[in-house]
């Protein structure tokens, strides 16, 4: 994945170049033709870090996040200043910087880590076979 | 049989076993020199016009580090650079030369074949967009009036107080973004899928509003970046599109 990263100028589409782990990830792991394969190499590591970001969605952790984040917002502080107002500072004011959602961070904390092969959880993706 | 120079060396020994890239029908388009997973040279299988792209494995030692992963995908992207690819699944090894010639390139030589000419002047393109969290909580605060008291009631408690009203709030909040993101995915595809050939819509939540891989034809794929600068500018208070491609078209192996 050598591409640049690129953007027309003032363009607001994102374009990253798919270098990093996360995104390889994304694109590949889990995709691809399956063959009858004389061994299959599990990835314990980065498996997980798909499979723990799908248990996330919809627990009542994320609801808390939501809650909190709901809470954050700054609507109707300092001084009555009328939703629209504050709406539009937020759209001005980076509002891009906290827009990492939870799978996100899930993945975030889990590519952070090292190659250690981490505890396994099942799954009907869970693949066998690094001693077959 | 096996491709000229770049065959992997002693793959037939007895720890060793066959690591596989991908299918092509051009073996030419293999570039030369390429390094694989464990910077092991890449070679090619060929069979019936079709070359299984291998490297050596080393069985005691089998890649499960993420710069396996990377350098996999960074042969993968030199391929699909050269010509029309099948990607193999990560992690899928034979184990012998003679395997992958028989039991992927004769035993599945039509599907191969079929796919190839299927995936061919093709490109695959990874789409997402999520919200603006501040943007689309703002507006269910604003929609709600249920949403607006809960948040009175729990933004200035302490942190395990109020959990019940907490785990409320977060849960219609929840109902909400699935709502709106059912509206706002149904809006972007209906806007790029008449620009594509296939697509696949994965699954998503959160403020994750859509995560697809849309098979492009390579005639149309400037303008279909347009396309997605157009879109990406028309929401973009609400929204950010992000686009990650082309890539080799690893949704698109089971068929259009």
């Amino acid at each position: 994945m050598t591409t640049q990263s690129q953007r027309r100028a003032g363009g607001y589409l994102e374009r990253p170049a798919p270098s990093g782990l996360a995104d390889v990830v994304e694109v590949i792991l889990d995709k691809g033709l399956v063959i009858d394969a004389y061994v299959r190499v599990s990835l314990v590591g980065i498996e997980l870090l798909t499979i723990d970001a799908r248990i996330v969605i919809a627990s009542v952790d994320t609801y808390l996040r939501f809650a909190e984040a709901t809470n954050r917002l700054d609507l109707y502080e300092k001084g009555g200043q009328s939703l629209t107002e504050a709406v539009g500072d937020l759209q001005e004011g980076g509002a891009a910087k906290k827009t990492s959602g939870v799978v996100k961070g899930a993945k975030k904390a889990l590519t952070g880590g090292d190659d250690k092969p981490r505890a396994r959880k099942s799954s009907s993706r869970q693949r066998e076979s690094e001693d077959a | 049989m096996i491709g000229q120079s770049q065959a992997p060396v002693g793959i037939e020994s007895q720890d060793t076993a066959a690591w596989i890239y991908a299918v092509v029908d051009d073996p030419a388009a293999v570039p030369a020199g390429l390094l694989g997973v464990g910077h092991g040279p890449v070679g090619t299988v060929e069979h019936g016009g079709l070359a299984a792209v291998v490297g050596r494995l080393d069985l005691d030692r089998p890649p499960k580090h993420r710069a396996d992963l990377v350098a996999h995908s960074k042969v993968l992207e030199e391929l699909r650079n050269h010509g029309t690819v099948v990607p193999v699944q990560f992690g899928s090894v034979m184990e012998d030369l003679d395997s992958v010639r028989s039991n992927l390139l004769e035993d599945r030589g039509d599907e191969l074949r079929a796919l190839l000419d299927q995936l061919r002047g093709r490109f695959q393109y990874n789409l997402r967009a999520r919200y603006v969290e501040e943007q689309v909580l703002s507006e269910i605060v604003r929609d709600d009036p249920e949403v607006s008291e809960l948040r009175r009631l729990t933004r200035d408690v302490p942190d395990e107080a109020a959990y019940g009203e907490k785990v409320r709030l977060g849960e219609l909040v929840n109902h909400h973004l699935e709502a709106r993101r059912e509206v706002d995915a149904g809006f972007l595809l209906d806007s790029v899928l008449p620009h594509t050939v296939a697509h696949v819509v994965k699954r998503t939540g959160g403020t994750n509003v859509l995560d697809a891989a849309l098979l492009v034809e390579e005639s149309r794929a400037e303008e279909f970046v347009d396309l997605l600068e157009d879109l990406a500018e028309g929401v973009h208070e609400r929204m950010r599109l992000q686009v990650v491609g082309p890539v080799a078209a690893f949704d698109f192996t089971g068929g259009l």
